[in-house]
């Protein structure tokens, strides 16, 4: 019984490892939308909400990661 | 049957903003419109032609007038829910029936806009795009619009509790080994760290990653929405 709450702390921190690489392409997203505005200022309302659109999708794979761990943490506990 | 403390919460907010929102419009009702606007009125005004202007950039005059009260209403509901958690109350949006509500509404109206503008025809055609074996993927592809969008804010909102539940225990154990030291027994003693610590990250938790929920929230919706009008139809 100990073992299997063990095991499922590990998946539940194995799952928020989701975030790491979300948060590398969130923060590469971001400097390009900088770099743009820089470029073409008078464009910054477009610039900002395909940047939202583009940060908010990827962010979706976190946000799945974060779900199992919270539903391991939870539900099977 | 048992009712969710959360639930208490939900009603209280909706509430006090529809008190608020009704008292506000009837001040409007009474001011002078040939009139510069005074007090309160100000502010509101400001945050109407904002996000009216923001709306209109995205879905075109013909929409604007229709979509702002939803897009306002979206802003000042999901926002107060969010900083609520400053007061000691849970969060309304920490609770999924509430952004998978919310979520769903949005999910409703770009379905609505796509009818109308490619025909069921068109509708269900697109179901095929690019070859005919994409279909079960886009028929999930259709829903994952909203399960995103509504777990997205509750992943957020409900991360954001359960940190701070996690420092302000952490914070307890500190204290309890600090003044252990001191006294030399287990104690339970006054968690005097958390108050030093906990208002720079409630600022945080609370009130700049709700900020930005919001934001993201509201800008989903009218980019979505306005994606699938036809430039034509915006330019008019």
């Amino acid at each position: 019984m100990d073992i299997t709450r063990g095991l499922i702390a590990i998946g539940a921190g194995l799952a928020v490892c989701a975030g790491m690489m979300t948060g590398l392409g969130e923060g590469t997203c971001a400097a390009h939308a900088c770099d743009a505005i820089g470029k073409n200022p008078e464009a910054e309302s477009k610039i900002r909400s395909t940047m939202i659109l583009g940060i908010a999708l990827s962010e979706t794979v976190a946000i799945y990661g974060l779900l199992v761990s919270i539903l391991l943490m939870f539900v099977f506990n | 049957m048992t009712v969710q403390s959360d639930v208490y919460v939900i009603i209280l907010i909706t509430i006090i903003l529809a008190a608020a929102i009704i008292l506000l419009s009837k001040k409007f009702d009474q001011a002078d419109p040939l009139e510069k606007p005074k007090g309160i009125l100000v502010p509101i005004l400001w945050a109407v032609q904002t996000v009216y202007g923001t709306v209109k950039d995205n879905v075109g005059e013909n929409y604007a007038k229709r979509l702002t009260p939803y897009v306002l209403v979206l802003w000042v509901y999901i926002f107060v829910s969010n900083i609520i958690s400053l007061f000691g109350f849970s969060s309304p949006t920490a609770n999924l029936s509430v952004t998978l509500l919310l979520a769903f509404l949005t999910w409703l109206m770009i379905q609505v806009v796509e009818l109308k503008y490619q025909g069921i025809g068109g509708y269900l055609h697109g179901f095929l795009e690019p070859i005919p074996v994409m279909l079960p993927m886009n028929i999930f592809g259709k829903f994952s619009t909203m399960v995103s969008m509504s777990l997205r804010l509750f992943g957020n909102i409900l991360c954001g509790g359960i940190m701070m539940q996690l420092i302000y225990s952490f914070c307890q154990f500190i204290s309890n080994k600090l003044v252990g030291l001191v006294v030399g027994s287990n104690i339970q003693a006054f968690n005097f760290i958390a108050p030093i610590l906990a208002p720079l990250l409630h600022a945080y938790f609370d009130l700049f990653a709700g900020f930005i929920q919001t934001l993201v929230f509201v800008t989903l919706t009218i980019v979505l929405i306005g994606n699938d009008i036809p430039e034509d139809v915006k330019k008019a």
